[in-house]
This record gives structure tokens, sequence and C-alpha cells, in this order.
């Protein structure tokens, strides 16, 4: 490698810094508005000659200027960026590159498993796989009888919707897999929106709830800061259904998915509607059913965020099933004197700290249902 | 026995050289290979890299390698690497270099 070349770790509190990063990236057509985890510059005799940087698993924002092309500088920016996400634990990791740059990182190991045509590839390597993935949640679920239907669901948090909506596929099909988004981005944590699903889906002998892992609604499927905006919606929803439709469903046996209908969150909206449009020509049914209501109301985990922060007990009475509404108590018991909680008082850009990051994240509030 | 403490990672992707990935496993010892060169040295490699896992006590580990062509000898000083930094004490509260 070149005597003159410095990998310089960016300061990403440092203005002048980040700005640089930023103006360079723009040449590319590529923005830097979300922070990352950590990112770092390449120099070379001093000059910037190209930048990456990672947020979790997934490795973004690479550059490497044009007349420096060649020279093994997105290798080096790779192994760079993965050497410091392993010290930090991560040891499996994604990019999205411009279809006709996938074999650049192909050659460093990375296999593709999702494309949105002249839009993306999504590509990983490390430990695990999509294909291991599949093989143990299709293990996972072994016991049950199929053609099985999926729903995907954040359940932040779990609400009589959800329960209605996981009734009717549980009448309707001989087996139903509850896939509970994982990321933590939402108002509750991941622990907790599960187990009460669990709980809430015990009484239905053909569900089976399951974590949705890193290939459902994640933010490898959803690359926010990849695509220029007016590709993003289209390019985002053809990654993650294209991946559910092609690789998913066929592995665990899944024919059908459901989902609720969506009156409050557009971006969830033009999910269910790409769902509508990917999945039925790949062999998977959509059923989008509408919404329970209480009263006037329809059930919406919005809402019953919206009721817990005002500690409106009687009307979360209407919302959620006791289940919840005991959670919600507990927590209310631990933090009596913050009734909106959403006024943290951390900084704001950190992961999982803001209360509900889905306007922010672009991905869709609660795919599938309430 | 020794357990792996932490995930770990050494080497690089360039020519001739191997990139080792490691992490606590949970029942044997499972090793994912990449390599330009597996249809004739993708045995060889693994049992290199198993050999080296066993030499140093390891039962359950699960390890990722990128093989850029790297010699015998690469390969197991890359994976020796890998599994020290594996197995050390944490010295810098997982922040420092």
């Amino acid at each position: 490698m070149d005597e003159n070349l410095d990998l310089d770790v960016v300061d990403l509190d440092s203005e002048s810094e980040t700005l640089e990063v930023a103006d360079f990236l723009a040449r590319f057509g590529l923005g830097f508005e979300e922070r990352p985890d950590y990112a770092v510059v390449l120099r070379l005799a001093g000059k910037m000659a190209g930048t990456g940087s990672f947020k979790g698993e997934v490795l973004r924002n690479l550059a490497v200027r044009d007349d420096l092309r060649g020279l093994g500088l997105t290798k080096t920016l790779v192994t760079a960026l993965m050497r410091e996400q392993t010290r930090r634990g991560i040891v499996h990791f994604f990019v999205f590159t411009k279809p006709g740059n996938a074999h650049m990182f192909s050659e460093l190991g990375f296999k593709e498993i999702a494309g949105a045509p002249r839009l993306a590839s999504l590509l990983e390597t490390g430990i695990g796989s999509l294909g291991q993935w599949c093989r143990e949640t299709a293990e996972a679920v072994s016991g049950l009888p199929s053609p099985r239907a999926a729903l995907v669901m954040n359940c932040n948090p779990y609400t009589l919707g959800h329960e209605a909506l996981i009734e009717k596929a549980s009448r309707e099909n001989e087996a139903v897999l509850v896939l509970v988004v994982r990321e933590d981005l939402s108002f509750f944590p991941f622990a907790d929106r599960f187990r009460l699903v669990e709980e809430g889906a015990e009484k239905f002998q053909n569900v089976r709830v399951l974590p949705s892992g890193r290939y459902i609604i994640s933010q490898a499927t959803f690359p926010t800061y990849f695509l220029k905006e007016e590709d993003r919606a289209e390019a985002r929803s053809a990654l993650d259904l294209g991946l559910f439709a092609e690789k998913i469903a066929p592995a665990l046996a899944i024919s059908r998915r459901y989902a609720g209908e969506e009156p409050l969150c557009p971006l969830t909206r033009k999910y269910n509607e790409a769902m509508l449009k990917i999945l039925p020509p790949k062999g998977v049914e959509v059923v989008v059913t509408p919404r329970v209501t209480a009263g006037e109301k329809i059930i919406s985990a919005t809402y019953v965020r919206e009721a817990f922060q005002k500690r409106d007990w009687a009307a979360l009475a209407d919302l959620a099933p006791k289940n919840t509404i005991d959670y919600l108590r507990s927590l209310a018991k631990e933090d009596p004197g913050r009734p909106e909680p959403e006024k943290s008082d951390r900084p704001p850009r950190r992961p999982g700290d803001a209360l509900n990051r889905n306007s922010q994240t672009g991905r869709p509030e609660d795919p599938g249902a309430t | 026995m020794k357990t792996v403490l932490r995930a770990a990672q050494a080497g690089t992707m360039e020519s001739n050289d191997l990139m080792v990935i490691v992490e606590p496993g949970s029942g044997g010892i499972s090793i994912d290979l990449e390599s330009i060169v597996s249809r004739q040295y993708g045995a060889a490699i693994r049992a290199t890299i198993a050999r080296v896992a066993a030499e140093m006590g390891l039962t359950d580990l699960n390890v990722k390698a990128v093989d850029k062509g790297a010699l015998d000898y690469a390969v197991e000083a890359r994976t020796r690497t890998a599994l020290g930094r594996a197995l050390a004490p944490e010295t810098d509260g997982g922040r420092g270099k």
C-alpha cells in the first residue's frame, strides 16, 4: 500500500470533520444525514481519497475518488471498518451498493442476497447468513403444519388490534408465524414487545411467535440513506419484500401474508401497497384486513402510546389486552415522575434512545398490523 | 477448558492473505470459509484453522474466514492472532485501539 496513505477516524462530534465527509459524499450523490456509529477517511498525500462508515452491522457511505479506482482502496476501507465492528462484537456485515458495483464486494467475500433492479443490491458476509437463518428458523417451526401464513409486526406495544389479526389468521390458516420486528428503534424494547405478543398468542394452538431477525424490516432491508429520495420508497420495499418472497417464504412454507389496513402512517401504507404489488406474483397471497375499532376510533399502537403518556387507563382498557396493560402499569409505577417519556434528556441521535424513530429511520410504523 | 471471550478478527483481504473472524460458539467448531482456492485447498485451510483452535484448547467456536490465497503458515498465524485477541482479557474497556 502507498506510504502516503493514511487512515483517519472521523470525530463525529466535530462539525468540520463531518462536513468534509458530507461534501465528499455529495460528489457521489450520497448523503451523510444520519449519524453513523463510526467513520473513517483515507487520505493520499494529505488529500481525501475515500471514506466509509458503519451503523450497526451495515457498512455505508463508502466512496473512493474516481481517479483512484482500482487501487484496492475500497478493500482497505472495508477491512478497517470490519475490524472496528468486530472489536465492538459485530461479526456479521451488510453492505448496499449500486448493482454495477456488487462485484467489488463479492471479491471481499460478500454474497448478494437481494436486489432492486437498477437501484440497489444488498450483500452480506461474516458469521451467520440468510441461508443459515432460514434453515434454523425452519427447524424451529418444523412442528407446525403448512402452508403457513405470516404476520410481520412491530407490536409497539401489543394491542387488541394485533390480537384480532392473529386470531383471524389463526382461524383461516393451518399455521401462523408471527414475526416480531427485532430492531430496537421503538418506544418499547424488543424483549418486552416480544414477550407480550408471545403471551397474547399462547391461546392460539397453531401460532408461533418468532423474532424477525436481521432479514425482515431491518436497517439492512431498509436502506434509508443509500438511495436518492425519489428512489427510496420503491427500492426499500423492493429489497425487503423481494427477500421475503424469494428466500424467506419458500424456506418457511409461507403462502400468505396478513396485514392490517393502514390509515395513519403513510410509510406503512406505502409498504402495504408494495406488498400487494410485489408478493402475489412471487407466489405469496396478501390479505389486508380492516382495522378493529373501539367505539368510533380504530385501535392503533400509536393511540396506545399516546394514552400511556397521558396515563389514561380508561382509554387503554379499550385498546390493549390485559397483559399489555399490566406491563404499562408496571412501567408507570417505576417511573411516576415522567408522564411524558418522549422528552428524553439524552442526546437524540444515538440508536435506540429516541422514542419513536420510525419517521427518522423511514421504516414503516408497524408493517402488517395496527 | 478455555472459552473465547469475545469476537475478534485478524488479517486482511489483500492477495495472499486471509481474514479470520471468530466469536464464541455453541457446540463444536463451525468454520465458514470463502476462498478463491477452496476447491483445491478448502479442506486444508479448514483443517489448519481447526487444528489451531484445538491446540489452543477451544471446543466451541464460530469462525468466518475469507481467504485470498494465503499459504498454510499465514492461515495458521492469522487464526492464532484472532484467537489470541478473542481470549485476551479486556484491557481498554473495549474502547481503545
